[in-house]
């Protein structure tokens, strides 16, 4: 049950970071400050790499557990997903 | 405009943490339609606040044991290297007459869904557990169809790459219905799913600056808030209604995809 957790928590704790970041960029942008859509920039690129985030933190969870079957699993498919951003990119 | 990012926001984030789906079906349309984005604009905010919804549907269902993490991981490969596929195939296949094949596949779904009973067995054996937020116990079961419902996700992923709508209109059917996958922990898997597949082409637009950051963030902070709503509304749904409310959902679904088909959306 160690990777519901680990993964369920990284998971809360980069959304709360990321709207947090967004709230910040969005009240700057109200006082008109320099750099708030950089601000903005910043808490949506926290929030995109989430579900990423949340496949690392599963197969670590995974990987301690010594449950090396879903391990395989997990590896296969960042190795996939890293590789589709990659063929998309190029 | 405000008002209305937070609202499409909200709604796309009920809708996505209660049945889990993406909540493409309900931003496209509106961004493009009401707020004049193109199709590129709209469907990287789009992602975006599919990750939103995701993410934090995803850390509720966790936290109650809904979601089958290791079902989701595997089924979630085929997906990504049928959403690659599907990518470099778009360009050989008018979009009309995918839109016509996907809008059916998700009728008879739709149908089939509401013809059946969703099964309320605990048994004592199963390899996986999830827990019932409405009965408030924990229910076993085991996964059927392992590999005919992989090489189905990869279908899913390829045909969602190729119309921009899909992922969980096809996925819960594809667990519930092939895989034997009570509806809630198929609903709370493909939440998890989404996540990741929208990851992928959102960091790409991200990337390539196409995302409007105003507007996705909005969005973003009322698909937030709709995931909240959808959580305590979640609790209070029983797995036969949720089926019967999804099945509504699809028949909608392909409605709009038959008139996109058509071009008349």
């Amino acid at each position: 049950m160690r990777t519901y957790d680990c993964t369920a928590s990284v998971l809360r704790y980069n959304m709360f970071t990321g709207i947090a970041i967004l709230f910040i960029g969005m009240a700057m942008s109200i006082l008109d400050t320099e750099y708030s859509m950089d601000v903005v920039w910043l808490g949506i690129l926290v929030l995109i790499l989430s579900p990423f985030i949340g496949i690392l933190v599963t197969a670590m969870s995974l990987a301690i557990e010594k449950d090396t079957k879903w391990l395989t699993v997990a590896v296969i498919l960042i190795t996939v997903t890293t590789a589709g951003m990659v063929i998309s990119i190029f | 405009m405000i008002a209305g990012l937070l609202i499409l926001g909200v709604l796309a984030g009920i809708l996505g943490t209660l049945f889990g789906i993406g909540g493409g079906i309900v931003f496209i349309p509106i961004l493009t339609i009401v707020y004049g984005l193109t199709t590129t604009e709209a469907a990287a905010v789009s992602l975006i606040g599919i990750i939103a919804t995701s993410t934090s549907a995803t850390t509720f269902y966790l936290q109650k044991r809904v979601t089958n993490i290791r079902l989701g991981l595997l089924l979630e490969i085929s997906t990504a290297i049928g959403a690659m596929v599907g990518a470099f195939m778009s360009a050989y296949i008018q979009d009309w007459a995918l839109m016509m094949i996907f809008a059916i596949v998700i009728l008879v779904s739709a149908l089939r869904m509401t013809a059946g009973r969703e099964k309320e067995v605990s048994s004592e054996k199963g390899e996986f557990t999830y827990y019932d937020l409405k009965r408030e116990e924990n229910v076993n079961y085991d996964v059927k169809n392992i590999k005919s419902g992989f090489a189905a996700c990869s279908i899913a992923g390829m045909v969602s790459s190729m119309t921009g709508i899909g992922g969980g209109v096809i996925k819960v059917p594809i667990m519930n219905l092939h895989m034997g996958v009570p509806v809630r922990a198929a609903m709370a898997t493909s939440n998890y799913m989404i996540g990741i597949t929208a990851f992928s082409g959102a960091i790409i637009y991200f990337l390539n600056g196409h995302v409007l950051l105003d507007v996705a963030a909005f969005v973003v902070i009322g698909a937030f808030l709709g995931s909240l709503v959808g959580e305590r509304v979640s609790k209070s749904v029983d797995g036969s209604s949720l089926r019967k409310y999804f099945s509504i959902l699809l028949i909608f679904v392909s409605i709009i995809m038959f008139l996109q088909a058509g071009g008349i959306l």
